[in-house]
């Protein structure tokens, strides 16, 4: 249990090393360009791939499930809307941007620690915590929020293409399933859950990557620790945060 | 001047370091021998502050260095360069764009005054015309120029080098010597070097520092060192027959 308060004090002065004065703010400005170049526009082509999949099975689940003529078709957009826009674009696109996102943020920084580039920095005056990890939390609080609403736009576009497609609901249908009860709010927790798990994935996978020591077997193990952790952290987020904004 | 006093370090109650006491001068290679596991990484280390020592006091030039916080060192640390013994070069960088790097986040010079004076850098050891490689695309003794190149880039007062002749022929290690002798003098900068290669202190060390099982066994210069009695540094500095009979040449 000492381990747990001990990781937990240490990652918590790591973010205040993080979070103080940069030194030169221009410097880091192009730096966080270039981290949202690769933290998000790289991740753009699995992100639309998994969320076009994933609508499009979960309107064909939806309408494979319902056997009650008692229930409208338009429940088919309904509860491809509900579950696009409140759970698979915010939570299952940041766990699965936290094994690549998270993987490489850590695996980058422990390569840099073991290779003695992180001392180097440090050494010639350089906050290397801040100027190695500001910018990756900046650029990812900045550009995953963007990435899930472009998940929320492909996921229930690619549900309602397949459901017409399929023949199994119609236009008229999953357009009003998808008005049907609708409040900006779903979108706007969505995306309050989003910056919250930009946040663990980039300063939790930091953090592993800071504290390598070793070889090259220590990258990997902190790689694989960053993607591991920041996984079930933002799972036990996700818990606390719909219970705090949704109950 | 870089003064040590009393300096103590451990780890989970092994002692590493024991009440060392010693100095490094101005315009003089200084060097750090010991065999491996002596502590003289450790020592290093707390010289530049990458590990905080439990005892003890490091002034550079009368600056009491352990009782600043970081951002207080922030000042010295801009006044040292360190050659580390894996050069550690910034890999996503080229030559030029590392030897810029200190430059960049410290000097307030213009982007054609850091442009030249990474160009006399690079003249300096010579490697005119690399400046669009990657550190992946040179040689070792090319990287480690590199390295001196980046670490003399702010004209530092005091230069660290981490076995600077590693995984070098022996050619090469001499040219990194000479290069590291010629950039103390020139700069008159306090340089220490940790070193195994008893060829490279014997050619260029002025001022020479022994560490035995974590404590100073013996300090002097490169002719004191072919005279000394001290038994632990006889069998590291000659430690084969060959090197012995050597000695007595040189010593006769």
């Amino acid at each position: 249990m000492s381990s747990v308060y001990y990781h937990i004090g240490k990652y918590f002065l790591l973010m205040v090393s993080t979070f103080t004065k940069p030194e030169k703010r221009r410097i880091y400005f192009d730096l966080i360009v270039q981290e949202i170049d690769k933290i998000g526009l790289q991740s753009l082509g699995i992100v639309a791939l998994l969320s076009m999949f994933m609508g499009a099975v979960v309107t064909l689940q939806t309408a494979a499930n319902i056997d009650s003529g008692w229930i409208p078709r338009w429940t088919i957009g309904f509860t491809t809307r509900q579950t696009v826009v409140l759970e698979f674009s915010s939570t299952i696109v940041c766990l699965i941007l936290s094994g690549k996102v998270g993987g490489n943020i850590a695996s980058e920084i422990g390569t840099m620690r073991i290779t003695e580039q992180i001392d180097a920095m440090e050494i010639m005056g350089i906050n290397s915590a801040s100027y190695l990890i500001l910018p990756k939390i900046v650029a990812a609080l900045f550009i995953l929020p963007f990435m899930v609403v472009l998940a929320m736009f492909v996921g229930i576009s690619a549900g309602a293409f397949v459901g017409l497609t399929a023949g199994v609901v119609s236009l008229n249908d999953f357009e009003y399933g998808l008005r049907y009860s609708f409040h900006y709010w779903q979108v706007s927790y969505s995306l309050i859950k989003t910056v919250f798990f930009a946040f663990i994935i980039s300063s939790v996978s930091a953090y592993h990557g800071y504290y390598t020591f070793g070889g090259p077997r220590e990258v990997g193990a902190s790689s694989t620790r960053a993607v591991v952790y920041s996984m079930v952290l933002i799972l036990i987020a996700n818990y606390v945060i719909t219970q705090l904004l949704l109950l | 001047m870089i003064e040590v006093k009393s300096v103590s370090k451990g780890f989970a109650g092994n002692a590493v370091l024991k009440n060392i006491s010693t100095a490094f001068y101005p315009g003089k290679v200084n060097f750090i021998i010991g065999r491996s596991g002596s502590g003289k990484s450790v020592l290093t280390k707390c010289i530049v502050g990458l590990m905080e020592v439990d005892q003890g006091e490091i002034f550079f030039d009368n600056r009491n260095f352990t009782i600043l916080d970081r951002w207080d060192r922030k000042d010295i640390r801009q006044e040292m360069g360190m050659l580390f013994q894996g050069s550690a070069l910034f890999s996503s960088l080229t030559v030029e764009e590392n030897i810029l790097f200190p430059l960049q986040m410290f000097s307030s010079f213009s982007k054609s005054e850091m442009l030249d004076r990474v160009n006399v850098c690079l003249k300096r050891v010579n490697l005119e015309g690399k400046n669009r490689l990657y550190p992946s695309e040179l040689s070792g003794g090319m990287q480690k120029r590199t390295g001196i190149a980046r670490a003399i880039a702010m004209n530092p007062r005091y230069l660290f080098c981490d076995e600077p002749n590693s995984g070098l022929d022996p050619q090469t290690a001499i040219v990194i010597d000479n290069l590291i002798r010629e950039i103390t003098y020139e700069f008159n900068s306090t340089t220490i070097v940790i070193s195994h290669d008893m060829n490279s202190v014997l050619e260029i060390g002025d001022h020479i520092n022994f560490i035995y099982q974590g404590e100073l066994s013996w300090r002097g210069n490169k002719t004191e060192i072919l005279h000394t009695d001290n038994e632990a540094l006889n069998n590291f500095v000659f430690p084969s027959k060959f090197m012995q009979q050597i000695r007595e040449k040189l010593r006769g």
